[in-house]
């Protein structure tokens, strides 16, 4: 019997280093008690991985959020995923949390949204709103991993991108290699033209009405109402192509449906209009992406849309 | 609890220490099961006491009037009856009021009836087929009545295999149960090893595959073509990876206290027919509904001659469907397979000569997808809800077939990979396994590096890249 754990043990003895390695470097400050590494190394070092992964910057600020939880959030794609909470924060006595991300989809912000309900009591709640993941077929959970690990904290230890990110956090913090901390996506600056059209296929997965997430968003905004929560839907300007791009495919029908959907919810501020910012093709990083230096600006189009040329609002 | 949780394995850890070194063996696995049942659910742990003390007393009562047989087979019969009624009163009593009043709707008539919403015990399906067994076995003389309410309380309780079985028969555990073992190190690696085996199946591969399937059927109105044709042909892989996984695991853990467990499956998907199939997949299952259910209603009906057997098998499989739940789809699985089996009873002959004409191989080949096939099919009613879902998920298969979709997005990449290579993986096992090579023993001669690195990589794979780990799909019956 003593052989057997002997061997055991020593058949385990890697993984057990392991273990010890992540509560050491502890990558996304779950347990929040050893700092061998400092903060910004971690963010540094996290960023590196992919905007739609679902560990890096979702995990670490859902674990943010939940210990220190905020009454104002923002829940979105990586539209608005650039928008520090200090820009968020002027229009909420600094006291907002920024939770879009990118890759995220309906299912991701209706996760989003119950588990900062759960957490804190909400004052003011902005969803972004974009038509193209609103389809069925749109449906990774990429705040499922996130979930799993904050729920069932022994999981930290048993996923393989966590195990990576300890040896990655270590190795950085040892060289100090910043090409290794580069960040491994980058948006395609420039790649608005004709001929790079093909590009928004990829955004446009196909449109299978989602009937599932409109019931959600309808839970939500009910929650809302009757918790005196602020709820404002805002939809973000596509660069004008998009417009086009719709048109051509013949998916305007669905697209109205769409915007009829989120206007059906409640306070809506539509700046997809057609509003000159979005024919400026200086604006666009890509033909949704605005320039990071331009982020706050989408922030200025919900707070203070009359600033804003041809904005529209659907109460 | 579940098998995966680190409080799971530290448990388990803890009783295989203490089951080799205390002397009173049964105790401490009775202990144990009754502390992993009773920390599932308090409640379900004192209804299976009843249920074992009532089995119990009922088999010392038959066993003591065996002198008088009309007095044995009543206090049998009141036994197995009050143990069908209590299955059907926790599993089925809402879906049998649900279809009564829905009967009524109809006819524009509503019964005041409303569903009771009861909990179902865990493991009720599988320790309630092994009392009445138990019972039956006891009545016929052909065993004796358990005297030890510890060994009969392991035979029910054991903790590896109270979830989702296998069921096992008295005549082969209870034996076992009375034993006790010392600690044999080459039993316990071979334990270790199909957990080891049963983890990855599960947790590499059918949890993996659960995210598309789960995926699909939360929806399945939101999808046409590709996926659910992928969906189609993945259903079965991810039942067997789930249900085997589950089965290789309880198995292991039972060798690991010298227990050897009913091995619930032996590669079914290369049967050549569904009878076949039916001989290899869950196994103690259709042992029993074979020995209890097809057997004795053969007999009972004998002189309907020819007819006999068509009947019973049908009428086994719709017990064996009806089994799974509470739902018309389960019912028409069981339908599904049993007039399958009859259709290959009648046609064996005409089949038979039409294989000779052709390459064995070829035969062997297209009997073994025609089968899987017809699993596949089956398995969508066992997945839908209900019956419309069924009808669109089939009419809608090959309907707006576009290969962009076969990047779906419900799975990553890296999921797809790692669920392809372990398929894979699998599939060369069994192939092996199928041609008579053990390949767990097999490994046993291989370098010892090489076997490191095989078991090192499953270990890997399991801790690191295991999916969601979902509830094991058989555990809901």
């Amino acid at each position: 019997m003593k052989e057997l754990f002997k061997k055991l043990l020593f058949f385990f003895s890697p993984f057990i280093l392991i273990t010890l390695l992540i509560v050491l470097v502890d990558p996304y400050n779950m347990f929040n008690i050893l700092h061998l590494v400092n903060d910004d190394t971690k963010i540094k070092c996290l960023n590196r991985t992919d905007a739609t992964s679902p560990r890096g910057n979702l995990l670490w600020r859902t674990i943010q959020f939940k210990r220190n939880p905020t009454p104002n959030i923002m829940l979105g794609t990586s539209r608005m995923g650039e928008i520090s909470d200090q820009s968020l924060g002027k229009y909420f006595d600094g006291n907002a949390t920024n939770l879009a991300f990118g890759g995220v989809n309906y299912r991701v912000i209706k996760d989003l949204f119950w588990m900062a309900a759960k957490t804190t009591k909400l004052k003011n709640v902005i969803i972004q709103a974009e038509f193209n993941t609103y389809s069925a077929l749109s449906n990774t959970n990429l705040y499922e991993p996130a979930r799993k690990i904050i729920d069932k904290p022994s999981s930290y230890f048993l996923n393989a991108d966590i195990v990576t990110d300890a040896f990655a956090l270590l190795y950085y913090s040892i060289t100090k290699n910043e090409q290794f901390v580069r960040r491994s996506y980058k948006y395609r600056i420039g790649s608005i033209n004709g001929t790079d059209k093909y590009l928004l296929n990829g955004f446009f997965l196909g449109n299978v009405y989602p009937k599932e997430y409109h019931e959600d968003l309808i839970k939500i905004s009910e929650f809302c109402r009757k918790e005196n929560i602020n709820l404002i839907f805002f939809i973000a300007p596509d660069y004008c192509e998009v417009r086009n791009y719709i048109k051509d495919n013949n998916m305007e029908e669905e697209y109205n449906r769409f915007r009829s959907d989120i206007y059906g919810l409640g306070n809506t501020i539509d700046q997809n209009n057609g509003i000159p910012f979005s024919f400026k093709k200086d604006n666009y990083l890509d033909f949704f992406h605005v320039k990071f230096e331009l982020t706050d600006t989408l922030l200025s189009m919900i707070f203070k849309p009359d600033l804003i040329e041809g904005y529209s609002r659907k109460q | 609890m579940n098998f995966f949780d680190p409080e799971f394995i530290g448990f388990y850890l803890i009783i295989f220490f203490l089951y080799y070194k205390v002397k009173n063996q049964q105790a401490v696995l009775l202990i144990a099961s009754s502390l992993f049942v009773g920390l599932l659910s308090f409640s379900f742990l004192i209804y299976t006491y009843f249920f074992i003390l009532f089995n119990y007393s009922v088999a010392l009562l038959v066993k003591h009037y065996s002198y008088n047989p009309k007095v044995k087979k009543l206090i049998c019969n009141t036994g197995i009856l009050l143990n069908i009624s209590s299955l059907v009163y926790f599993k089925y009593l809402d879906f049998i009021l649900a279809s009564v009043t829905g009967f009524f709707n109809l006819f524009d008539y509503a019964l005041p009836i409303k569903a009771l919403n009861i909990i179902v015990p865990i493991g009720i399906s599988y320790f309630t087929l092994q009392g009445i067994s138990y019972l039956l076995q006891v009545y016929r003389g052909h065993e004796q009545a358990e005297r030890n309410i510890i060994v009969f309380s392991n035979f029910i309780l054991f903790f590896p295999k109270f979830l989702s079985g296998p069921i096992e028969l008295s005549k082969t555990f209870i034996p076992q149960l009375r034993k006790s073992f010392a600690f044999e190190y080459p039993d316990v690696r071979e334990g270790f090893k199909l957990i080891l085996w049963g983890a990855f199946k599960k947790i590499v591969i059918a949890d993996r595959l659960a995210i598309i399937i789960n995926g699909v059927y939360s929806d399945v109105h939101s999808f046409t073509g590709i996926p659910l044709l992928i969906t189609f042909v993945l259903q079965p892989l991810h039942l067997y990876c789930d249900f085997s996984g589950y089965t290789d695991i309880a198995l292991g853990m039972g060798k690991t206290f010298g227990l050897n467990l009913t091995n619930n499956f032996k590669r079914p998907f290369f049967s050549t027919s569904v009878t076949m199939f039916w001989q290899r997949m869950h196994i103690s299952l259709t042992f029993w509904c074979n020995e209890y259910i097809f057997k004795r209603l053969s007999f009972k009906l004998r002189k309907w001659g020819y007819w006999a057997p068509v009947f019973a098998v049908i009428i086994t499989f719709l017990i064996l469907g009806l089994w799974h739940g509470p739902r018309w789809t389960f019912i028409i699985v069981g339908l599904l397979q049993g007039i399958a089996i009859n259709y290959e009873y009648f046609t064996k002959r005409y089949r038979l000569a039409v294989g000779k004409k052709l390459p064995p191989k070829f035969v062997f080949y297209i009997s073994c997808l025609f089968t899987y096939l017809f699993y596949c099919l089956t398995m969508t009613f066992y997945n839908s809800l209900k019956l419309g879902d069924v009808s669109y998920f089939i009419s809608n298969m090959f309907t707006n077939i576009n290969f962009a979709n076969l990047n779906m997005s419900i799975i990553s990449r890296i999921d797809k990979i790692i669920a392809f290579f372990s398929l894979l993986l699998v599939f060369i096992v069994e192939f092996r396994q199928e041609n008579g090579k053990d390949v767990f023993q097999e490994i046993g001669f291989w370098p010892a590096w090489i076997r490191r690195a095989c078991y090192y990589s499953l270990c890997i794979l399991i801790i690191y890249f295991g999916s969601s780990m979902n509830q094991f799909v058989y555990m809901k019956f």
